[in-house]
């Protein structure tokens, strides 16, 4: 059986479209972690705050029809999930890894609990219109992928931009870095930790719930469980390949929403010789390959908030 | 077993429930005239019969075991509206459900419903027939219905107090290749997949052939690209397979076996954009889901099945059967030869509202062959059919026999996407 | 005074719960008494138990690597291999007969523990290698083993007389662990209880579980002492993943029969919650799996007679966990101030 023959132009900017779609949702979920994690907290929860987002989002947008205000409304929820997180391992000062995984279960059970009379109801709703950018648009695989979307995609290329601003060029900022890196200095002086990291926190896991109504009002408009599929793991992934950095994660969202359409790709040009499963097991063998590189000494010791994941309590 | 010939057994079956029906509910099926119409005859007779022993029978309590949430959009969905149904039209009828059971759960589940008293239970997913059986030997003195598997008593391969029930959609996929062979224009199909197995495979067959047939009509040629899954819930691998299908593979009409209504809802994207894209319903009616790009679909409605299961319990009629429900059966005017304006289905599979897009000469043939297959006068899988490597797999007239269809591991003419191996 | 916050924190973690309950229009009263139906029904004791076989096993792995401070995830992943190998061992004696009946299943049990040990030395060697953060690199396999194993089971290791349906072949009378006598619980509870009893040796009465638990304290600290990191946390999750592998083989020779596509129900995680909540004591641990398997089972039971979501068992868990986790501060707390 021959290759099955597709231009390649074509097929180049499909799997951009692909790509920017999927990326996206990542993108503005790792952004989110990244924010938190530059404080010092680290936060397993994505997975359940991007669904508990997601469910909070599609609601608000069917009542209301107002993507904004579902928007906001995804952000709420994330927040007050991340607040759980931030009270249980800032205040309390307990184990972030498994409070984060108890966010994990919390989020997807609540969303789930909450979720049932709606997926049962099969409310639908219209998913966000792709807005065009005049000249851009007209670049080819570019245009039609990044500058053909809808609204909260364009969100997510400017919030790179904050946060990267927030983080390096603001007071706050930097105030925000410190306590990552060293809280007991930072507390000498005179930057409130707990109050640094609880924002971090609230605001990271805010970006979190938008990235799930980037999901569900953009891409995939109906409730059902299980809608997250792991995105949120690899959100947590991408911030150790993006350093740390709202720059560099742009890229890493992107790159691994290219790999995420290989499967289609190959399938749609009928190139066989690597099964389906291989391409389906990608994403988290690249995931591995990722921590591997970026773990290593040479990376880490520059990147990595010194104190991400170590409560701070402060000396009498 | 040949077709014919489960095809009769069956229609012994529906007759005891039928029987069930008329005495436990009192409503519905016989009431108006159930002694009119001469076929009825014997039903009444077996109504008489079992009016005394049932009048005993308290209540049936039925049990069901359910591998997803029924708040999923595909196949629990559609057994827990089934078992809603059995229980509005069987007043001596309780239900308990439990979801969203992994295999390895499924005996637990099963004693956990016992402990509750029930003394029928549904299994729903492939996975659970070996602890199905299981139970079945364990437990003889209740019952089982397992869904989608091949252990029963009446296959002999399992304790008589043992069922298995299953509704074949491949003859709702070939009316669904018509309707798609009707409207494309770029003369390219795409499938979205979930796992290739028979099942699978035959339905996209079905659908190459409907779509072949109706293209041939309008002097056009059909090409049919797949994308698999690998999964049986997959929303972002069907999303990415559907984009693909038509933005690479051109492809204006995707089927899909998926339990979202992810590809659908692609379709309907395309066509919001202005791109005719035209996708299906999947186990429920989804044409809601896009209002403009639903063409039609297949539609599952398990419950007449139940109620059938649960009266047999209720009258002592129970009879180990091996159900393969596909087009025409469990319609309401072949229990009882009447017509009752309070049913509102028509049968265990049905096809899902036909877009008008469709032309009117080919939902004519839609309903043509709709009604030839109710009364097997027309086979979608009759030679001469060739496999995509241009063997020959059925000969010139010669009929898919139900071991062919549940074996089936080849892609017919039309489909370019070899299967994986 | 622990003990009491413990229960202070359960008791909370009940009144949220609760609350979500009223909230929902369902009766809470009514609600537990479902939820630990479990507690007062022999035979749905018995399906608890057999449901906190695997939980036991997978709980008793991670709770020795947390004391290590290696916080894995890869409790689920590690079923699948283990699956996996239990069903190639099947396979490859059914053609082979290279094992009389009575050894295979002793073989099989060494087998499957030692091979989802190189499993579980992977993220370890990464961990100590490249500092690479464990609980990815865990959770990642767990979905690389979920697929591999599921691509075997739909593919080449289909069974040929299953008319295309994804399965193996079911496992024949010998590679099955037989039921204890009158009941439905298969006699892998046994590798369990025998686990917890090796594991509490090894912590309490050996040099290596002395070592762990400095590690676990601070990684500093051990280098200092002349410990091995490296050569611990292998260790660690070579037992860790080996006993979760156990738990793969299990499900498939105790309860399911054969390999399926996605069989392991997320033990390997509930098996996280168990390993927390227990204070990673392996004798707390058979009991807290106990109380899960029930808890699992409850959760069936309140859909049942009550209509509820799953997911509510969830959002119970993690309440429990997250109160659990705050509770271990009051205690701390205590600790300081009485000083």
């Amino acid at each position: 059986m021959e290759a099955i023959k597709v231009d390649p132009l074509t097929i180049l900017t499909t799997m951009f479209i692909l790509m920017v779609q999927e990326g996206s949702i990542l993108l503005v979920a790792t952004l989110g972690e990244i924010f938190t994690e530059r404080s010092g907290i680290l936060n397993l929860g994505v997975e359940g705050l991007i669904c508990f987002g997601a469910l909070s989002s599609f609601i608000v947008y069917y009542l209301t029809g107002n993507w904004i205000i579902a928007t906001l409304a995804a952000a709420s929820a994330g927040l007050m999930l991340s607040l759980i997180h931030a009270f249980v391992s800032i205040t309390l000062k307990a184990n972030q890894t498994v409070s984060g995984l108890a966010i994990t279960i919390l989020g997807l059970g609540l969303s789930s609990f909450i979720g049932r009379p709606i997926a049962l109801s099969r409310i639908r709703i219209d998913p966000l219109e792709s807005v065009r950018v005049p000249l851009l648009s007209e670049i080819p695989v570019i245009g039609p992928s990044f500058f053909n979307q809808n609204p909260l995609v364009y969100f997510s290329y400017i919030m790179v931009i904050v946060l990267w601003f927030i983080l390096y060029k603001t007071r706050f900022g930097l105030n925000l870095r410190s306590v990552g890196e060293n809280p007991s200095m930072a507390d000498s002086l005179g930057i409130n930790v707990f109050l640094t990291r609880y924002v971090a926190t609230s605001v990271g896991g805010a970006l979190c719930g938008i990235s799930g109504a980037l999901l569900i009002l953009g891409y995939y408009p109906s409730w059902y469980d299980g809608i997250t599929a792991g995105r949120g793991w690899i959100a947590v992934a991408l911030v150790i390949f993006s350093s740390w950095n709202p720059l560099y994660a742009f890229f890493g969202a992107y790159f691994f929403g290219l790999v995420g359409t290989l499967n289609a790709t190959f399938q749609s040009i009928g190139f066989r010789a690597i099964p389906t499963d291989f391409f389906r097991t990608l994403p988290y063998l690249l995931t591995i390959l990722v921590l591997i590189i970026f773990s290593s000494t040479r990376f880490r010791r520059r990147k990595m908030p010194a104190s991400l994941g170590k409560p701070y309590t402060r000396e009498l | 077993m040949s077709l014919e010939k489960s095809r009769r057994s069956f229609l012994r079956d529906t007759a005891f429930a039928l029987g069930g029906i008329a005495v436990g509910a009192g409503l519905g099926y016989i009431a108006a005239g159930g002694g009119q119409a001469p076929t009825t005859q014997t039903f009444t007779k077996t109504v008489t019969q079992t009016t005394t022993q049932a009048a005993a029978e308290k209540k049936v309590v039925a049990g069901f075991v359910y591998v997803g949430p029924v708040s999923d959009y595909g196949w629990t969905h559609a057994h827990d509206a089934g078992r809603a149904y059995a229980k509005s039209v069987c007043p001596w009828l309780e239900t308990k459900i439990v979801e969203s059971v992994e295999e390895a759960k499924v005996q637990g589940a099963i004693e956990t419903l016992i402990g509750q008293g029930c003394n029928i239970i549904f299994t729903t997913s492939f996975g659970f027939m070996e602890g199905t059986a299981e139970a079945a030997q364990k437990h003889p003195d209740l019952y089982f219905a397992h869904c989608s598997g091949y252990k029963s008593g009446a296959a002999g391969n399992a304790p008589q107090n043992l069922s298995a029930y299953f509704a074949e959609f491949y003859q709702l996929y070939y009316l669904n290749g018509l309707a798609a062979g009707a409207v494309t224009e770029t003369g390219v199909l795409g499938y979205v997949g979930a796992i290739p197995i028979p099942e699978v495979i035959r339905h996209i067959n079905a659908f190459v052939l409907g779509a072949r047939e109706a293209a041939k009509a309008r002097g056009k040629n059909i090409k049919v690209y797949v994308q698999w899954l690998n999964a049986w819930f997959d929303p972002e691998g069907a999303n990415k397979a559907a984009t693909s299908l038509v933005e690479n593979n051109n492809a204006d009409v995707l089927a899909f076996t998926e339990d979202t209504p992810t590809v659908l809802q692609v379709a309907e994207s395309y066509q919001k954009k202005g791109k005719k894209v035209w996708s299906f319903s999947h186990y429920s009616d989804m044409s809601k889901e896009g209002p403009n790009a639903h063409l039609t679909g297949q539609i599952v409605n398990w419950g007449p099945i139940y109620v059938d299961f649960v009266t047999q319990v209720y009258a002592k009629s129970w009879k180990s059967v091996d159900i393969w429900a596909r087009v025409g059966d469990y319609m309401p005017y072949k229990w009882a030869n009447l017509s009752n304006p309070k049913v509102e289905y028509e049968g265990a599979v049905y096809l899902a509202p036909l877009n008008p897009v469709i032309p009117e000469n080919v939902r004519a043939l839609i309903a043509l062959r709709w009604q030839q297959m109710k009364e097997m006068l027309f086979e979608p899988f009759t030679g001469p059919i060739k496999d995509m490597d241009g063997n020959v797999r059925l000969k010139d007239g010669e009929r898919a026999t139900h071991d062919i269809l549940w074996n089936m591991d080849w892609h017919v003419e039309g489909v370019e996407t070899p299967l994986p191996k | 005074m622990s003990f009491a916050i413990s229960l202070a924190s359960i008791i909370l973690a009940f009144m949220i719960s609760g609350l979500i309950f009223v909230f929902s229009n369902v009766d809470p009263i009514l609600a537990y008494y479902n939820l630990f139906k479990s507690f007062t029904n022999v035979a749905l004791l018995s399906e608890a138990i057999v449901r906190a076989i695997p939980i036991m096993l997978v709980a008793l792995g991670l709770a020795l690597a947390y004391k290590a401070n290696f916080i894995s995830v890869g409790g689920e992943g590690q079923i699948y291999v283990g699956g996996m190998i239990i069903t190639f061992l099947v396979l490859w004696n059914t053609q082979n007969r290279f094992l009389p009946d009575p050894f295979f299943m002793p073989f099989a049990i060494i087998i499957v523990f030692l091979s989802s040990s190189v499993w579980g030395i992977i993220p370890a060697f990464l961990k100590a290698r490249f500092e690479t953060n464990e609980v990815l690199t865990t959770l990642m396999m767990n979905y690389i083993a979920q697929i591999v194993s599921n691509y075997l089971v739909i593919g080449p290791w289909k069974d040929p007389k299953g008319y295309g349906f994804p399965h193996s072949q079911a496992f024949p009378e010998y590679a099955r662990f037989p039921l204890i006598p009158g009941t439905t619980i298969n006699s892998s509870i046994f590798i369990g209880i025998f686990a917890a009893i090796l594991i509490y040796i090894i912590l309490a009465k050996t040099k290596f579980g002395f070592e762990v638990k400095v590690v676990g304290d601070s990684y500093s600290a051990a280098k200092y002492a002349g410990i091995s990191y490296t050569k611990v946390v292998c260790l660690v999750m070579a037992i860790s993943a080996g006993l979760s592998g156990l738990a793969g083989m299990s499900l498939l020779s105790g309860v399911i029969g054969r390999l399926r596509p996605d069989f392991s129900p997320g033990y390997g995680y509930t098996g996280i919650i168990v390993a927390w909540l227990c204070n990673l004591n392996p004798f707390v641990i058979v009991l807290g799996s106990i109380f899960f398997g029930g808890l699992l089972v409850g959760g069936e039971v309140l859909q049942g007679s009550m209509g509820l979501s799953v997911g509510i068992t969830d959002v119970f868990q993690a309440l429990l966990l997250i109160t659990t986790l705050s509770g271990e501060f009051f205690k701390r707390y205590r600790l300081v101030w009485r000083r």
